[in-house]
């Protein structure tokens, strides 16, 4: 699959971040420290200019202690209490007609998907869990941002604030509310979507024994061979054994399995449909072909620029090396995989696949095994098996674990491709060990857990916005920040001008004046009136950008689509980046409430 | 403002109303089919008839498609813009399949958007097939990129444009790629792509790709569709360039006799019919490319009619003009080597006053003769018509190398042509896959004889068209067969026996027989009466006489030229002289 940023492991996402970057836990304290900071001093001067400076200052003191003096108090059964309340409102207002429409969508969903795909399991799971991806953020949406405003308008508030309870836990209370709202309908979508998906694509084959062929070898009669017909716009060959026993070959990225069934044949529904694979992940480095070390190999010109490639023929190589292994391992063999993006030069031998070589080496002895050749199956998983008895390149034997497995666990995995003007293009993520599958299943409720996590964000950001203003501006505003949230990195790249075209005011100029982004605008003082102010939007878009949530990131429909596991450390980071979020705007939503009259 | 003003203006509004409804139900009121009270219905639904502009009259409508379009609620423009760039991104990261669904949404927003249609199953056929590295994938996606073609067909039957697309795609795409055999094969294998019922021989993507022209054909000649931009003499000329990229194919890997002629009598019989369909030159008058002699003829009788009204005069003409050539340009028309500038613009003065265009001659008689005028004015204009339509043909024939490709259908169709390339092949097989090289060798050389017949039979056909490009892969291959086993066309045995020289002469792109072809030429200037070959042909006589390419030579040349071929058919008294008579 495709995995263009790196996956930490939790501990060091949290405290360390990438290699020369910040981790998590110090990103959202300095986010909430700056967040804070601008609170307290807008705060102080909005004060200071409606009571003057001493008694601003006094307010905003006590506003801020008291505040969390109140927040120290909050208890969980009032705020249950609310929660019950929210989801008592979210029922009265129809909020399940949304499974409803779900329930339209999967109706209407076959019209524009088809089973006739290379990976129709890809196309099904990447449908259904981004419809629900949207619906679920929808709900939330209208949940959240038009709850409190509503309250406040029919002054139904009053019924709450004249109980005993605090500001902070009506912002929580709905926030859980809401939440145990769109988990109930996250959890019904998802499993009407497992089975929507399991039912479209389930089937089987006929197979006409009549038509199937016998293998002989030496006079000997092994076994049969043939096809099954064509069903889902597919056909799968088949090799039987003596007792008519064995498996429709992979197609479209699943199996059957044949039995007999007296003079004809019983085939099984497909098996391997949605997967979990569970790989390991080296480091990818590369040789140039003059044998230097490269952090990337060389480009083809293609525009994508997640692969990099090794000439053929040449000394240039493709290095994983993988940490983390036991050398003394008993296992007698290393389950590897392997993905290549082949790029020819020239059309070599029409329908001959071109040729690579794969062999093992020990960082640290240099020892390493004979290569083996392979024929490179283009932008495939190609699954491979290694006997851990191996030969040397002098045919000495050597052990793949205890000779080229380092003592701490390394080990090195070297790819060439071996004709010349052909090239190999790789990626990090497209060598990796496989490790035991997971249990798909298991794989699809962590993909809907990613969803969840979104919703959440989307209702904590709803409902804290709808704390000052009134519902539709809420659910603008909540919207534009879903938006944003999709576009965070582009957002990004404006604000830090890494984006042809200039901050805002420089695109709209381009706009009106049909200046493409390439071209300069020139100089004189209107140019630089429009950078000037645009270096002042782009720092206000900078720090808007650090709180954005980035909902595609955060996505992993991705995973269950490619038929790859989630990984549990990717499911910590989300479950606490979403706690980050409703904590920290829990806080604001409080204070925000709290300037309302009616909830003081 | 009272009560009353307001009411007044209420109604007066609706009055208003009411009368703007009138008009509106007048353009707008549907037609009535069927029963007894048959209505054309208002103006806009006549112009819709009329237009064929009603959904039902484009093709297919889908349910999915409406309902997708409705549900955009009138953002179907943003939707459109945001799916296309989606494909582009799924292009970019190589995800074909989500790349793929996405196209076929895009269609059903807009299914009858013709450029859609056929920008994007460009796209899949030719950019994204190429980006797979198994032929089986690759194929796919062509095949993927025709389905698409198809679904746009559907949806706007009768647009000439997508049922050319669809030809072209399935002809040039499945029989032209690298990877043609085994796309051909794939093709023929593919139950898809075909009726369940189809023989072997409708499975060829050559008459597959036939069918589709011929429907576009169809569409313009039922006057359903107007053939647009599209250049007439290209469009019209598809299902036979098919026919005869079918009979080439078929030829190619190892069909031959009598399905060979077949394949070849329908390809002239089809490009017969081509030249004699009138179609709308570039100028916008209508021609017919088989037309061509008729109008020589024409003009030459235009010509002897206005000399025959004042005779002799032309050869006075050209008499008083060489009398009234400044000593100048006489030099300069005498002068041999280089030319000053000055010299070059007098030699040019002198050839235009040597030249007695109809147009001088008319002009003369009208002087001398004022009685006749009119009728030489009237010769004058039909002459420079003639002229015009000419040059016409000549020019939209070129387009489509006409000539060429009738002499091609007329040449594969003889016997020699047929029976010589079935010895190729199996000169090919008995060398490539049997070892058998001297076997092979007499084989292609037997090959070799009977195409130089061919050639000498086939009015029109040079030595330097396609077919000499084709026959020399022949001939490189049997110098390929030479070497291995030690001998060389540069032998004076074998080099003088050998019969395409002069095809060698004109397509030898590798220069691999330069100095074979050097030794023979000098043999045969050194004794050319006394040798004689002991192929079908006299190489020497083949060289001067037969094989010169008629193309480039004027009319009166190629009169003379055509001569000693027919008398050498004739006089061979064999097949060949029966067939072509």
């Amino acid at each position: 699959m495709v995995l263009e940023r790196q996956i930490l492991p939790y501990l060091q996402w949290l405290l360390y971040g990438e290699p020369g970057g910040m981790g998590a836990l110090l990103r959202f304290v300095l986010v909430l420290l700056g967040v804070g900071l601008a609170a307290l001093v807008i705060g102080f001067l909005v004060a200071a200019l409606r009571y003057g400076f001493a008694r601003g200052g006094d307010m905003t003191y006590r506003t801020v202690s008291g505040g969390f003096v109140e927040l120290l108090h909050t208890r969980w059964r009032r705020v249950w209490a609310l929660a019950m309340l929210a989801v008592k409102e979210a029922r009265r207002r129809r909020v399940l007609i949304a499974l409803g429409v779900y329930l339209v969508i999967l109706l209407f969903a076959q019209w524009f998907l088809s089973t006739d795909y290379p990976e129709p399991a890809r196309l099904y799971l990447s449908f259904v869990l981004t419809a629900t991806t949207y619906l679920m953020l929808g709900i939330g949406l209208l949940l959240s941002a038009f709850s409190l405003p509503s309250d406040f308008k029919t002054k139904t508030i009053y019924t709450v604030v004249t109980k005993p309870v605090r500001a902070g836990e009506i912002v929580m209370g709905r926030i859980l509310g809401f939440t145990i709202v769109g988990t109930v309908l996250l959890a019904v979508m998802a499993l009407a979507s497992y089975v929507f998906v399991i039912r479209s694509l389930d089937h089987t084959h006929e197979i006409d024994a009549a038509a199937l062929k016998t293998i002989n070898i030496g006079g000997e009669m092994r076994g049969y061979d043939g096809s099954t017909d064509k069903e889902m716009g597919h056909r799968h060959l088949i090799e039987l054994d003596a007792d008519r026993r064995g498996l429709a070959e992979q197609d479209r990225g699943h199996v059957h399995e044949i039995l007999p069934d007296g003079e004809g044949y019983d085939v099984s529904g497909a098996l391997g449909l949605m997967k979990a694979r569970v790989p390991k992940y080296g480091k990818l480095a590369f040789i140039d072909r003059n044998g230097a070390k490269k952090d990337s190999g060389i480009s083809v010109g293609y525009e994508w620029k997640y692969r990099s490639f090794i000439d053929g023929n040449t000394q240039a190589a493709a290095i994983w090396t993988f940490d983390g292994l036991d050398p003394n391992t008993e296992d007698e063999s290393l389950e590897l995989a392997l993905i290549v993006r082949v790029f020819r030069t020239h059309k070599g031998v029409i329908g001959q696949p071109i040729t690579g070589s794969i062999k093992f080496r020990n960082p640290e002895t240099g020892q390493s095994s004979a290569e083996s050749s392979f024929l490179a199956l283009d932008q495939q998983i190609d699954e491979m098996s290694f006997a851990r008895a191996m030969f040397d390149p002098d045919d000495n034997p050597v052990d793949l674990f205890e000779d080229l497995v380092t003592d701490d666990g390394r080990l090195e995995v070297i790819v060439q491709c071996l004709e010349g003007g052909q090239y190999f293009g790789f990626a990090q993520a497209d060598c990796y060990i496989r490790q035991p599958e997971g249990d798909p299943r298991a794989n699809f409720f962590k993909v809907n857990l990613s969803i969840w996590v979104q919703m959440v964000i989307v209702i904590a950001i709803g409902v804290t916005v709808s704390t000052l203003v009134s519902g539709p501006v809420a659910m603008l505003f909540t919207a534009s920040f879903i938006l944003l949230g999709f576009f965070r990195q582009f957002f990004l790249n404006v604000a830090t001008g890494q984006e042809y075209g200039g901050g805002p005011l420089e695109s709209l100029v381009r706009l009106v004046t049909q200046k493409n982004v390439m071209v300069d605008l020139g100089e004189g003082v209107g140019v630089t009136i429009v950078k000037s102010i645009d270096a002042v939007f782009q720092g206000f878009m900078w720090c808007v950008g650090q709180l954005l949530p980035d909902f595609r990131s955060l996505s992993a429909v991705a995973f269950a689509a490619d038929g790859y596991n989630v990984p549990w450390d990717r499911v910590w980071q989300d479950l606490t980046l979403c706690g980050a979020y409703v904590v920290g705007l829990s806080i604001l939503g409080f204070f925000l409430l709290r300037t309302r009259e009616v909830a003081r | 403002m009272t009560p009353n003003n307001s009411l007044y203006r209420k109604i007066a509004y609706l009055g208003g109303i009411v009368v703007l409804l009138l008009p509106l139900f007048w353009l707008g009121q549907p037609a009535t089919r069927g029963g007894d009270e048959q209505s054309k219905g208002g103006v806009l639904e006549q112009l819709r008839d009329e237009y064929e502009l009603g959904q039902a009259d484009i093709g297919a409508i889908d349910p999915a498609s409406e309902a997708i379009r409705l549900a955009t609620l009138g953002a179907r423009g943003i939707a459109t813009s945001l799916l296309w760039s989606k494909v582009n991104h799924y292009k970019m990261t190589e995800d074909w399949t989500g790349m793929e669904a996405t196209l076929k949404q895009l269609a059903k927003l807009q299914p009858y958007f013709i450029a859609v249609w056929r920008y994007q199953s460009w796209n899949l056929s030719y950019n994204v097939s190429v980006e797979l590295d198994d032929v089986k994938d690759r194929f796919f996606y062509v095949k993927e990129g025709i389905k698409y073609l198809k679904e746009g067909i559907g949806y706007n039957r009768d647009n000439p444009y997508l049922l050319d697309d669809l030809g072209w795609f399935i002809g040039n795409k499945i029989g032209r790629a690298d990877e043609h055999e085994q796309y051909r094969t794939l093709f023929k294998a593919d139950d898809e792509l075909h009726a369940p019922d189809a023989r072997p021989e409708q499975r060829d993507n050559w008459i597959v790709s036939k069918d589709w022209y011929q429907r576009a054909v169809n569409v313009i000649d039922a006057g359903r569709k107007s053939i647009g931009t599209k250049n007439p003499t290209i469009f019209f000329s598809n299902p036979a360039k098919s026919q005869i990229n079918y009979a080439e194919a078929i030829e190619h890997e190892g069909a031959f006799g009598e399905r060979a002629r077949r394949a070849w009598e329908t390809a002239a019989r089809m490009w017969r019919n081509y030249g004699t369909r009138e179609m709308m030159s570039s100028f916008g008058v209508l021609i017919r490319l088989e037309d061509r002699e008729r109008w020589d003829q024409e003009l030459k009788d235009l010509i002897a009619e206005l000399e025959s009204l004042a005779p002799g005069l032309r050869d006075q003409m050209e008499q008083e003009a060489e009398d009234g050539l400044t000593p100048e340009e006489e030099a300069a028309r005498a002068k041999t080597g280089e030319l000053s500038e000055e010299e070059r613009v007098l030699r040019m003065d002198a050839e235009e006053k040597l030249q007695i265009t109809p147009q001088k001659l008319a002009a003369r008689i009208a002087k001398d003769n004022p009685e006749k005028a009119s009728t030489v004015r009237r010769l004058a204009n039909e002459i420079d018509a003639a002229n015009k339509r000419i040059r016409m043909i000549d020019s939209n024939a070129g387009v489509s190398n006409y000539e060429y490709w009738r002499a091609r259908c007329e040449f594969e169709q003889t016997p020699e042509a047929l029976k010589a390339q079935e010895l190729r092949y199996q000169a090919h097989i008995l060398w490539k896959e049997e070892g058998q090289q001297r076997e092979a060798k007499a084989l292609y050389e037997e090959a070799f004889d009977l195409w130089a017949k061919a050639f000498a039979e086939t009015e029109g056909m040079p030595v330097d068209s396609a077919t000499g490009g084709d026959i020399m892969v022949f001939v490189e291959e049997y110098g390929e067969l030479l070497d291995q086993l030690e001998l060389s066309l540069a032998d004076e045995e074998l080099g003088d026996k050998f019969p395409l020289w002069d095809l060698v002469e004109v397509n030898d792109q590798t220069r691999a027989f330069t100095e074979a072809l050097t030794a023979y030429k000098a043999r045969v200037n050194a004794a050319p009466k006394d040798r004689e070959a002991d192929s079908l042909i006299n190489p020497s006589e083949a060289l001067t006489d037969v094989y010169t390419p008629r193309v480039e030579q004027g009319d009166d040349d190629a009169d003379g030229e055509a001569e000693p071929a027919e008398d050498e058919a004739a006089a061979d008294d064999g097949p060949a002289a029966a067939e072509s008579e």
